[in-house]
Parts: structure tokens; sequence; C-alpha cells
């Protein structure tokens, strides 16, 4: 455990040294900003548009940090030969992945937190309305964030970076459309006897592997005031604690058998 | 030296970005439309939209309306009062008693937002409101340009219709619908009533809540008051309860036009 700290801790100085984390925060707000300059136009729905819009924006920006940042954090390694300095100090390879990605959820969790905080100060400066609660759907973005870094660690130790950032963008896309389009086929009438139904059983199927990201989309209840039972937190707690346990086990596994010259 | 080669060509870099965006711009004078009103035209099916969102369609609500608000604003600042100022130029009969205030009756910019608003206008707002059915605002955008602006009062119908059915807790959807219902449609007390019950039990409103208008329209009715009165409550009501003064002012100066001439009983 205490190698898996410290090897969390270097990868957090590093991240945090890393240039493309502050050209992504000087985007972040940016779209902050695009969100207030819009708002003026939205007529009387000028709070709604900067937190529609910051969350968005939020929501991206967490994702340009998992993907562009997850995907070398071991690949990187394993490229420069560092990652033999760190096994022979008796580190073994579940402590090393792990740390790793300890590391960058911390950096992680800094960098929602400190958006969360100037998205906050921005609305209540240009609305007058504090919003403390804006914290939960953040921290589902955060949590939803941390799937997509263990999809990209896996990823980037199966094939080359480009490739892995594909894989890892088109994870994303599958867990967000997957909710609407399964929804839309429920709807159909005797789906059974309709074209559709070969592609509905195979999103079905494929729900198990592709993780089911809308549950963690929470913009649209927190604007519009939806109050969402406990029951729904914990089943999606659950839901993520399992998911991203069962992508660790294999990531841990890949990474056991993986040939590192 | 070398200092030189570099500024040298990066001053080549910005000149050649230049002359490209000019040429942009010509290129697109020639091809006689601008990309942002075709746009206009299509939108995609709803539920292919909510995919293509990604789980952000509230996202994509707000840019459409945005966009719709733009384009309103576009029809009747920019091209309306431009056709206006065609009109008055040219003489006719347009141009005779017709001020840059909309007027209910015959003016140039209200035939200008029927011709080229109102076929993207309930297309929109029925994409923003599937996109984002808890949007409060859309729908009584959409009953009130639908109604006073494209006197459509199905259309105008099926956004409140819309509004009971996602926002049942809101007040404005049940209250604006007996609103048609007695004005519109001189439909009996006993149709009207149940729209104020509920609009009076609701428990959240767009703008303003709780409001006492709808608790005295009901008790107006249930009191068998005459319809002179209760077409007072309704109108006040239904004035206080907009935000826009414009809009405001528009729609006091069409009930004086309705008083005149006597199309519906109040």
């Amino acid at each position: 455990m205490k190698k898996m700290l410290i090897i969390a801790e270097t990868t957090l100085k590093e991240t945090i040294r890393n240039k493309i984390l502050y050209n992504i925060l000087l985007f972040a707000v940016f779209i902050f900003f695009l969100g207030i300059i819009i708002g003026n136009w939205s007529l009387g729905e000028q709070e709604r548009v900067i937190l529609d819009f910051g969350l968005t924006g939020l929501h991206l920006i967490a994702l340009l940090i998992a993907i562009f940042i997850g995907i070398h954090l071991v690949a990187r390694e394993i490229q420069s030969r560092t990652i033999y300095n760190t096994l022979s100090k008796s580190v073994t390879r579940t402590q090393f992945l792990l740390g790793k990605f300890c590391g960058l959820a911390v950096v992680l969790l800094f960098n929602l937190l400190l958006l969360a905080i100037v998205l906050n100060l921005l609305v209540f400066l240009f609305t007058g309305q504090a919003h403390p609660g804006i914290l939960v759907p953040v921290m589902f973005i955060y949590l939803e964030m941390l799937i997509i870094i263990a999809i990209a660690i896996l990823f980037s130790m199966v094939t080359g970076s480009t490739l892995a950032s594909i894989l890892t963008i088109a994870v994303y896309i599958a867990g967000h459309m997957m909710g609407p389009v399964l929804q839309f086929l429920e709807k159909v009438e005797e789906i059974e006897h309709t074209p559709l139904y070969l592609p509905y059983l195979i999103i079905r199927g494929v729900r198990f592997i592709i993780p089911d990201l809308g549950v963690f989309v929470m913009i649209d209840e927190y604007i519009h005031g939806v109050a969402l039972s406990e029951a729904f937190y914990g089943f999606t707690l659950l839901y993520f604690l399992l998911y991203l346990t069962a992508i660790l086990v294999i990531g841990i596994m890949i990474f056991q058998k993986k040939d590192l010259k | 030296m070398k200092n030189v080669r570099i500024i040298i060509l990066w001053l080549l870099v910005i000149l050649l970005l230049v002359l490209a965006d000019y040429f942009r711009s010509v290129s697109l004078q020639e091809r006689g439309f601008s990309p942002e009103q075709e746009m206009l035209y299509r939108l995609p099916p709803a539920e292919l939209m909510n995919v293509l969102a990604l789980g952000f369609s509230p996202v994509v609500a707000d840019y459409l309306w945005i966009k719709l608000i733009l384009k309103t604003g576009q029809s009747l600042v920019l091209e309306g009062y431009q056709e206006h100022l065609e009109a008055e130029h040219a003489g006719g009969e347009h141009a005779h008693g017709v001020a840059f205030v909309p007027d209910w009756k015959d003016s140039v910019i209200v035939h200008y937002l029927e011709k080229n608003l109102e076929p993207v206008f309930f297309h929109y707002l029925d994409r923003i409101t599937d996109l984002d059915p808890q949007f409060a605002y859309p729908y009584i955008t959409g009953f009130t340009f639908e109604l006073f602006h494209f006197k459509n009062r199905e259309k105008s119908k099926y956004f409140l219709q819309k509004g009971m059915r996602n926002l049942p807790d809101y007040w404005e959807f049940p209250f604006y619908y007996g609103f048609i219902a007695y004005f519109y449609e001189q439909q009996p007390d006993s149709v009207v009533i149940p729209y104020l019950v509920r609009s009076v039990n609701a428990t959240k409103g767009a703008r303003v809540f709780n409001p006492d208008y709808p608790k005295t329209m009901l008790q107006a009715f249930l009191h068998k008051l005459s319809r002179e009165k209760i077409s007072y409550f309704y109108i006040q009501g239904l004035l206080e309860s907009i935000g826009d003064e414009q809009l405001k002012n528009q729609m006091i100066q069409y009930f004086k036009q309705l008083q005149d001439s006597q199309s519906v009983r109040y």
C-alpha cells in the first residue's frame, strides 16, 4: 500500500507539471465565458444556459484529461524504459498500475473541484445565485471519468497511443448513445418482427461490456431541481464500483502478462 | 539574419491567412445563400438528436433556443425593418400609417414574421421541448407566439398539452389552456373549471409561482360571475404573467382591438 501511494504521489507531481493540463484548463475557462456570452441571448434563461454550458464544458475537460493523460500514463513509462527502475525496487505490477491510476484520479479530482468553484463563482457574479449543490453532478462526472481513465489505461497497454485514444473515445460515445438508443428501440411495437430486433439484441448484449455512461450524467436533473432518490445514488455508486473493479482487474491481468521489452 | 527570416515567414503566413479569408467570403457571396439559413430548416427527428447529443440534450436544446431567438430578432429587426423601409420608400398601401411597432392588422413586420419565421418556429420549439422536456419557457413561448402572432390555435394548444404532459406540476399550462377554451372555443364553464382547478393545485411555475389570479379566476367561475368580469380576470392574469414589457404592450393593444372588433366575447 505504501509503495502504491508513493507511485501515486510521483504521478501527481508529474501530471501537475504537464503543460497539456494547463491548456485544457484554459479551454475550460473559455467554455465558461462562452456560456456567459450565449446566456445573454437566452431571454431570461441566463442562469440555466451558463450552468448547462459550464457543466458540459467541465465534462468535456475532464474527458480530455482522462483520455490524453490516461493513455500515456503507463505507455510512456514502458516506452522510455523508466518502468524497469520502478519495478526493480520490488514494486509489483499491480501496485504500479494502481498507483498510476490513483495519482491521475487525484489530479482529476483537484481540477474538477477547482473548475466547479470557478463556475460557481461566475454564475454567482452574473446571476447572483450561488450553487453549492453543483458538487453533486460534478462528483458523478468524476466517477464517469475514473471509468474512462481505467479504460484508457487498459487500451494503452494493448495497443499504440493513437489507436488507444480512438478506442477510448469510441467507448465513450457508445456508452452515452446506448441509453437513448435502447429507450427508442424498446418503444418499437413487436420489435421481434422487425429488422431492428438483431441490433436490439446486440446492444443489449454489449451493454454488459460497454459502460452505460448515461447514468452518471445529472446535468438536466440538477438544473431543473429534480430530486433523485437515495436508492438511485446507491445503485449508481454500486454500478460504478463493480464496473471499475472489473476493468482494473482486466488491466492488471493484461499488465501482469505484458512483455515490457 | 535568422530572426529576419523568421519574421518574414510569419508575415507571409499572416498575409496568406488574410487572403484566404477574403477569398472564402467572396466564395460564399458567389454561392448566393447563407449556410446559416439552410441549416435552420433541417433538423433531424428528436429521437436521433437525443442519441447524437450523447446525453447532453439540454445543451443542444439551449443551442436551438438561442438560435431561434437570434433568428426571431433578425427577422423582426433586420429583415422585417428592411422590408418596411423599402415598402415606405416605394409607397403604396403598406406604407401609409404603418409604424415600426407591430400593428396586428396590417403590418409589414407581421407579414414577414408569418412568412419567414412561422415555418421554423414550431419546428424548433417542438425539438427543443423534445430534447429538454423540463425546459418550461419554450412551451409558454410556443403558446403565445402561435396564438397571438401566427393565429394558429391548434399549434398553441399542442404546446400547452405537451407542457401539461411533461410538466404536470406547473400552473401556467392548464391556466392558458383554460384561457383558449374559454375565449377562443367558447367552451362552457364545466370544461374550463377543471383546468383552473388543476392550475390552482399546481406546486410549481415557470417564472412566477403561486400567483393569486388562477384562484380568483376559479372563484369567479364557481360563483358564476358574468362573462365580462371573468374575461377581465383572465386577461389581467395573462398580462401579469408576461415578463417581457414589449410583449405585454402588444398584448394590451391586441385586446383593445379585439374589444373593438368584438370577434371574441369578453
